[in-house]
């Protein structure tokens, strides 16, 4: 089994911790997730459900993988990766979920109701005894000058030669309200364990 | 929030002994395996970030796995054929404990019909889907003991190629006595669950 867990951090303008959730279980993985496994070990090219709903090409089998199925954006990208949302309709995980409800659009001036999305980074899967453990970590900054509240976290990985996204991971999470100025940091942790 | 225990990802095991005839002698029926190894995530790296990483092979070395310029249809493939012993699903006599950073079987029975030896059938390898409230991929091959000695089967993983290299993603203990002329055939299941 590869447990998963998230675990979402609160830090204040001048660095300090003001809340950490701990590991949470994880229990989200959608349906887009096994459909890359279904298209690498079938060699076939594989269209899933994308972000807005349409059925879209997520792996061509000919194309490099090196073009699919990434996560790792940049400053200001909030169309994969690491995303946040405010589940306004309040949708529940669900193993066909393609999106988040409402996601949290990226803003580096300070637009009202957006957070300033930084750069994905990994830790690269690595021992930590008993288990091994593959990190992804995503820090969001509110600059609007009123707290946003997050209540869903996902994962969503890019196309980069269609130019498509498809959700593969969407977390509900318990309200974090995310003050101005702070920093709302939002971890994944993939785990193998025997 | 409702705490929910961690699904993950799920890989379930099953291992069932049929005689000549194709009768069911014995069937252990779905239980959960333990045993991805460190080189599945690796993978998932590689492809989450873009770019080649490096993972233990089979034969101990450092190998490339995944991404970077090789296209889908060359990576993580399992798609092993009739009496193809180095992809897909494979079987082997050792019983030494699982660990996290186990890289290939410990005494994989090759193909062949002499002491050492199986028979292996064609890999089988299902589509992602919706099966009541999971998502399973499920993975299938049959081996024949052609040896005319039982053979004690003690361990089964999982073995991938990725442009000419193999890596073990999966590597499980269980006991599995397979009488000469009687065949065992393996199922893993991949499952994600909200």
């Amino acid at each position: 089994m590869i447990e998963t867990y998230y675990r979402i951090l609160r830090h204040d303008p001048g660095g300090r911790l003001v809340s950490d959730t701990g590991l949470i279980p994880s229990h989200s993985y959608v349906i887009q997730f096994l459909e890359i496994f279904d298209a690498i070990w079938n060699r076939t090219d594989k269209n899933a459900t994308d972000v807005d709903g349409a059925e879209t090409r997520m792996i061509t089998t000919a194309i490099a993988l090196s073009n699919q199925g990434r996560v790792d954006a940049g400053v200001g990208a909030d169309t994969y990766g690491l995303v946040v949302g405010t589940n306004a309709g309040t949708t529940a995980e669900d193993n066909e979920n393609y999106s988040l409800d409402t996601k949290i659009l990226h803003s580096g001036i300070g637009d009202a109701g957006k957070l300033n999305y930084q750069a994905l980074t990994f830790v690269a899967p690595h021992v930590d005894a008993p288990n091994v453990d593959f990190h992804l970590s995503r820090a969001f900054l509110n600059e609007t000058g009123v707290g946003i509240t997050v209540k869903e976290i996902g994962l969503i990985i890019k196309n980069a030669t269609s130019t498509t996204y498809h959700m593969i991971l969407r977390d509900v999470v318990a309200d974090e309200l995310v003050g101005d100025d702070e920093t709302l940091t939002v971890i994944y942790t993939l785990r193998t364990t025997v | 929030m409702k705490e929910k225990k961690a699904n993950g990802i799920q890989l379930l095991l099953r291992a069932v002994v049929t005689d000549p005839d194709g009768k069911v002698v014995s069937d252990t029926g779905q239980k959960p395996a333990r045993s991805f190894l460190i080189q599945f995530l690796e993978f998932i790296f590689a492809m989450f970030d873009g770019a080649w990483k490096y993972a233990t092979a089979t034969n101990g070395g450092e190998d490339p796995i995944g991404s970077d310029g090789f296209s889908v249809n060359r990576q993580l493939r399992i798609d092993g054929q009739i009496n193809e012993s180095w992809k897909g699903i494979v079987v082997g006599t050792g019983d030494t404990a699982e660990t996290n950073e186990d890289y290939t079987l410990e005494t994989q029975l090759t193909e062949g019909v002499g002491a050492g030896n199986i028979t292996h059938g064609v890999q089988n390898i299902g589509s992602a889907a919706v099966v009541g409230p999971n998502v399973d991929i499920e993975l299938k091959r049959a081996f024949t003991n052609n040896t005319g000695s039982t053979i004690t089967v003690e361990e089964t993983g999982v073995y991938v190629t990725i442009n000419g290299d193999y890596h073990c993603i999966i590597r499980d203990t269980l006991t599995a006595p397979v009488p000469a002329m009687y065949s065992l055939t393996i199922y893993y299941t991949i499952r994600t669950t909200v």
